[in-house]
């Protein structure tokens, strides 16, 4: 699939992840010479990569990932994310250690990266929320970060447009905070869900526990249909890649449809270094290269560029191409570039048991969990912060008789302990709203270049006073809605008050490139299209003003595919 | 090394004046003999080399992991080939720390089975070597900071992963669910394993 181009390109699309794929598809289907630019491997779908048909002793390794790299410092910021540390989908993510960054010791930043084709889009937790107006309201309403200059009438039709392609599972709930749309059929609860919601629509009717919103195919769906996708089969092997096509990536579905047009070129193990930009004309004319196999250095040009690398390496991207006119990066007028870096923060939450369900079992391996929408924004009395936050979480079955060896006991002790509570437990994870800061920033580390001798980007980004008393709130209410919801032997997840905020754990980097109406204080406007250059886009996480506390990723998807099909236009008009 | 914690020196002189012996750094067939003076035949089970640890490594290693998992209805560390298998995985698997580690382990646990037994720990019945390991499980869980405890807590983390992914323990495992259901009863349940579980299933 991945050839080598030498024409012009009506455009140059950076990066095939979630947003990347989207720009392709829509700006190919309008009839638009694409260049996709991938710095990692090529892939195919189906691949030879992907470990989903394995059964658990089938696994190399058993799934551990070597102990080797742990002990040469490699997959750190992968190690200490420890759900995901997992050598059957290594091959889908980063390692530190060949693709370094920077950050303050005492500040760390964990970041979660994929270089291959497709990106992150192979390994996303494929949740899909609607944002609702109160999202976009919110900068405006307390005077944090630059205000969105749309609002969620602009975005629905897209919403729906993105929705349609993907298929996403859901209930439509008519929850005001989560705007519904047209799902598929929903996942299931499982009992212990059931109940505990049950509990909750009488205990605490304006904090509704929904099932999660999923891009898995729980039917038969047209435009996936078309694309060779097939129905989820309940594995729960999703971050090993999908035989079926199952779940959305750009891998099995945008980038599929793009090339469908004939209008694709894809070029992987290509980083690119900089965008190209002509002092004369004003405009960007393409993007140079770096082929990681050989070290060629390479120009593309094309007629506009969309910068889809990923939020903090598209911001990195810009600051790497200064120019005369831009000498603190490329399209930075307003010295905003690599400002207000969030993401959704945790740390806090809770479990308990769920009694009375002993002899009720749940079948199958279910992709997503249950969901409670941020109920916060408008229930601020008890609460000394700014902004909201909700829940992921799920009841799960206790594994019977398996032990694990984390803790004492030998032999018969050690299985006894395993089998102690009911059968169920539920937990509750939270995913707060960052407060957009100013001082969370990416920028170029003044000494310390990688491989190709390009500068690092540096991180010095971390959750302050408000995110941490909403974190401490958060623990609160997550007991207070298992003990509301029925359960028992309720046990707090709550760091220490002022422990450290890390940015990154819930790989929903955002920013740095904000969107706004004022190009003194943001770098894209409503179209994400830079306010200095015209046919430069930006269309991933780093156009977004504020963090939401929703899944990013649905909205993501929205903006690229709408801001593509406004480029598309202004180029047919002959405005870029 | 006070006798409550698990802070071994791990310095030849040391490790050869417990054993009373002299020479390279010794075995477990010849530290005890040299203590409590006898030379009776292994109260363990013999195994031959591993591809990386020696014949007594193993032998030691394996006898822990019976122990560890322990006998029940459940199937034993032997049947899901527990320690075979990290044998066989940790020549290309672990880093030089973690090989080192799971090497010194079994003389480790000899060096706890004299002080406490004054025996090797090769030549102690079972239920005095199933007693012995449960106390030194005790002691690494309590005082998690020493050589010792980490080699130890290490290893048993090791054996019950290899053991809980085996095909031993998954006889449930179902490859292809085709779909979710959350509220089945027993009977419901245990059909449809039984229909979709590859045969596993007993």
């Amino acid at each position: 699939m991945s050839t080598q181009a030498d024409a012009d390109f009506d455009a140059i699309v950076v990066g095939s992840g979630i947003t990347g794929g989207w720009v392709a598809k829509e700006l190919c289907e309008r009839g638009l010479k694409v260049l996709v630019i991938e710095r990692g491997r090529h892939l195919d779908h189906p691949s030879e990569e992907y470990t989903d048909g394995e059964a658990p002793w089938e696994l190399e390794y058993r799934g551990l990932v070597p102990d080797y790299l742990a002990e040469n410092n490699r997959y750190e910021m992968m190690r200490r994310k420890r759900h995901i540390y997992r050598n059957e989908h290594r091959q889908f993510f980063v390692d530190d250690a060949e693709h370094p960054y920077s950050y303050p010791e005492d500040r760390p930043f964990m970041w979660t990266r994929g270089y291959q084709l497709g990106g992150r889009s192979l390994t996303w937790a494929r949740q899909c929320y609607r944002w609702s107006q109160q999202d976009f309201d919110a900068n405006r309403k307390d005077g944090h970060g630059s205000p969105w200059p749309i609002g969620y009438d602009d975005l629905a039709p897209w919403y729906d447009k993105v929705e349609n392609f993907v298929g996403i599972s859901g209930n439509s709930d008519g929850i005001d905070t989560l705007p519904d749309g047209d799902f598929l059929k929903p996942w299931e609860m499982s009992c212990a869900e059931e109940l505990v919601a049950a509990n909750l629509r009488m205990e605490r009717p304006d904090r509704p526990m929904i099932i999660g919103r999923c891009a898995n195919l729980t039917e038969e769906h047209e435009p996936a249909r078309e694309l060779g996708r097939g129905v989820c089969q309940a594995r729960s092997t999703c971050s090993r890649g999908c035989v079926y096509g199952a779940y959305f990536s750009s891998l099995s579905a945008t980038l599929p449809a793009a090339r469908r047009t004939g209008n694709l070129t894809l070029v992987t193990d290509a980083t690119v270094e900089s965008v190209v930009y002509d002092d004369t004309l004003r405009k960007v004319t393409g993007v140079r290269v770096i082929h990681t196999r050989d070290r060629e250095r390479r120009t593309f040009s094309g007629r506009m560029v969309f910068l889809n690398a990923g939020s903090l390496n598209s911001v990195h991207l810009l600051l790497n191409s200064r120019t005369r006119q831009y000498p603190s990066g490329l399209a930075n007028s307003s010295g905003m570039l690599g400002s207000y870096i969030m993401d959704h923060f945790g740390g806090s939450g809770a479990s308990g048991d769920v009694p009375g369900l002993d002899d009720r079992y749940a079948f199958g391996r279910r992709p997503v969990g249950i969901y409670v929408p941020n109920y916060r924004q408008e229930q601020l009395d008890d609460a000394d912060f700014l902004r909201g936050y909700g829940f992921q979480g799920g009841a799960q079955q206790r594994k019977s008789e398996r032990p694990n060896g984390n803790g004492p006991g030998i032999g018969s002790d050690m299985w006894e302990r395993g089998k102690n509570g009911p059968r169920w437990r539920m937990s509750l994870f939270m995913y707060g709203e960052m407060l957009p800061n100013q001082d969370n920033r990416a920028s170029l580390h003044p000494t310390k270049t990688d491989r190709y001798g390009t500068p690092l980007l540096h991180l010095d980004c971390e959750g302050r006073d408000n995110e941490k008393k909403m974190r401490a709130q958060g623990a609160k209410d997550a007991v207070d809605l298992l003990t509301a919801g029925g359960c028992t032997n309720v046990r707090e997840i709550a760091p220490e008050p002022n422990a450290f905020v890390m940015l990154g754990e819930r790989t929903h980097e955002m920013g740095g490139a904000c969107m706004g109406a004022d190009p003194r204080s943001s770098v894209v406007n409503s179209w994400c299209q830079t306010h200095d250059i015209a046919n430069l886009f930006i269309s991933d996480g780093a156009v977004m003003a504020s963090c939401g506390t929703a899944n990013p990723s649905l909205t993501y998807m929205a903006l690229s595919g709408r801001a593509a099909h406004h480029a598309a236009d202004l180029l047919q008009e002959g405005k870029l | 090394m006070t006798e409550q914690t698990m802070q071994y020196d791990p310095t030849r002189r040391n490790f050869l004046r417990i054993c009373c012996v002299s020479g390279v750094p010794i075995g477990l067939a010849a530290c005890a003999p040299a203590v409590t003076g006898e030379a009776g035949a292994w109260a363990l089970t013999k195994r031959s080399s591993g591809s990386f640890f020696d014949a007594e490594q193993m032998s030691v290693l394996s006898d822990m992991a019976e122990l560890i998992i322990g006998d029940g209805p459940w199937p034993s560390a032997s049947d899901a080939d527990c320690v075979t298998f990290l044998d066989d995985m940790l020549g290309e698997w672990g880093g030089p720390i973690l090989k080192a580690r799971l090497s010194r382990l079994p003389a480790q646990l000899n060096r706890f089975s004299i002080r406490q037994q004054l025996r090797s720990y090769v030549y102690l019945d079972q239920p005095v070597r199933a007693q012995l390991l449960a106390d030194y499980d005790e002691l690494a869980f309590s005082d998690r900071n020493s050589e010792a405890s980490v080699s130890y807590r290490e290893f048993k983390s090791l054996v019950l992963k290899i053991y809980n992914t085996s095909t031993e323990m998954n006889s449930d495992y179902v490859r292809v669910p085709g779909t979710y259901f959350g509220d089945l009863s027993e009977t419901q349940q245990l059909g449809l394993v039984r229909d979709k579980s590859e045969g596993l299933a007993t």
